[in-house]
């Protein structure tokens, strides 16, 4: 990945994580939602901005138009992006959790 | 929008029969207010109806029983404007009751029933939109300067040439008013977005 590496949004890694199966924009709205147990809830002007945004930068891509709907899916570079924010997440978490487990977070 | 910032707005409210009509302008800037003004509206039982193009802005309200409604106002630029973001807001429950044609695109009055739901949910896309006016908003501002500065120049040569004030120069100089409002309008606009974008920059960095 040549582009510049920043943490990727919330809603940025659940659209992308979504698109690993092609769906139209409000499925992953759906998707989203059950996936995080209604705790994400991405508004329709959000999912439009960031797909037009994520398929300009090539991390996505539409498949066809189907009744209105556009559908998408992740591209090469949308999933070396997601396994990369994953890896990050993980190094995150694994350093958190050195810090918790011994209890020095503890007052 | 508080108590009495709506019963400032709602004074000179005229009732017609069964319809309601409040003048009453907001900036390009002030959409969130906008939007909490028709769903207070709402509340007391008048329906968005109608807009009408003017300083102040006129709209009309339809009395109907009062409901708990949520608006979300959101600009698209033309080329943007396709059927699947219809669709998607559509599909997300939204119901398109109004739209206002603005330079380079237009202004969509989405609404829903009940309390609570945003059409943009995080900071960022709602940073994208203040951007995307103030760059819109900047375009209009730079054009009536433009426009402006060569009727002016146009108007004085003229002045220069003739020894006496012609009648094209003055006609010049009339029509240098109507760009002259626009060209602030759009200036002011552009600096209130632009100070909102600071803000919300502000705010997303102190939480970093």
């Amino acid at each position: 990945m040549s582009k510049k590496v920043v943490a990727m949004s919330e809603t940025a890694f659940y659209i992308l994580l979504s698109l690993t199966t092609e769906r139209h924009g409000y499925g992953i709205m759906q998707h989203v939602e059950s996936m995080t147990e209604s705790r994400i809830k991405l508004g329709a002007g959000t999912i439009y901005g960031t797909l037009g945004k994520m398929e300009k930068n090539g991390l996505v891509k539409s498949t066809k138009e189907e009744d209105k709907r556009k559908y998408y899916v992740i591209t090469e570079e949308g999933r070396d992006a997601l396994e990369y924010e994953v890896s990050r997440l993980r190094e995150l978490y694994e350093n958190g959790m050195k810090i918790i487990s011994k209890g020095e977070c503890k007052k | 929008m508080n108590k009495s910032q709506f019963e400032s707005i709602t004074k000179k409210m005229k009732i017609k029969e069964n319809h309601a009509f409040v003048k009453v302008s907001f900036w390009v800037h002030q959409y969130e207010e906008e939007e909490r003004f028709l769903e207070a509206m709402a509340a007391q039982g008048w329906r968005f109806e109608k807009l009408y193009k003017g300083v102040p802005t006129k709209y009309e309200f339809v009395k109907v029983e009062p409901k708990e409604v949520t608006y979300q106002l959101d600009y698209v630029k033309t080329k943007e404007d396709t059927s699947d973001y219809h669709q998607l807001f559509l599909d997300a429950g939204w119901t398109e009751e109004r739209q206002w044609p603005a330079f380079g695109g237009h202004w969509y009055y989405f609404v829903k029933e009940g309390k609570g739901d945003r059409i943009y949910t995080d900071n960022e896309s709602r940073y994208e939109l203040s951007k995307k006016l103030c760059g819109i908003y900047g375009i209009l501002m730079l054009l009536c300067m433009l426009i402006e500065l060569n009727a002016v120049r146009s108007a004085l040569g003229l002045a220069i040439n003739h020894n006496v004030v012609s009648i094209c120069g003055i006609l010049f100089m009339i029509c240098i008013i109507p760009f002259l409002a626009v060209a602030i309008f759009a200036g002011y606009t552009c600096v209130a977005i632009f100070l909102k974008m600071r803000d919300m920059k502000r705010k997303r960095d102190n939480r970093a």
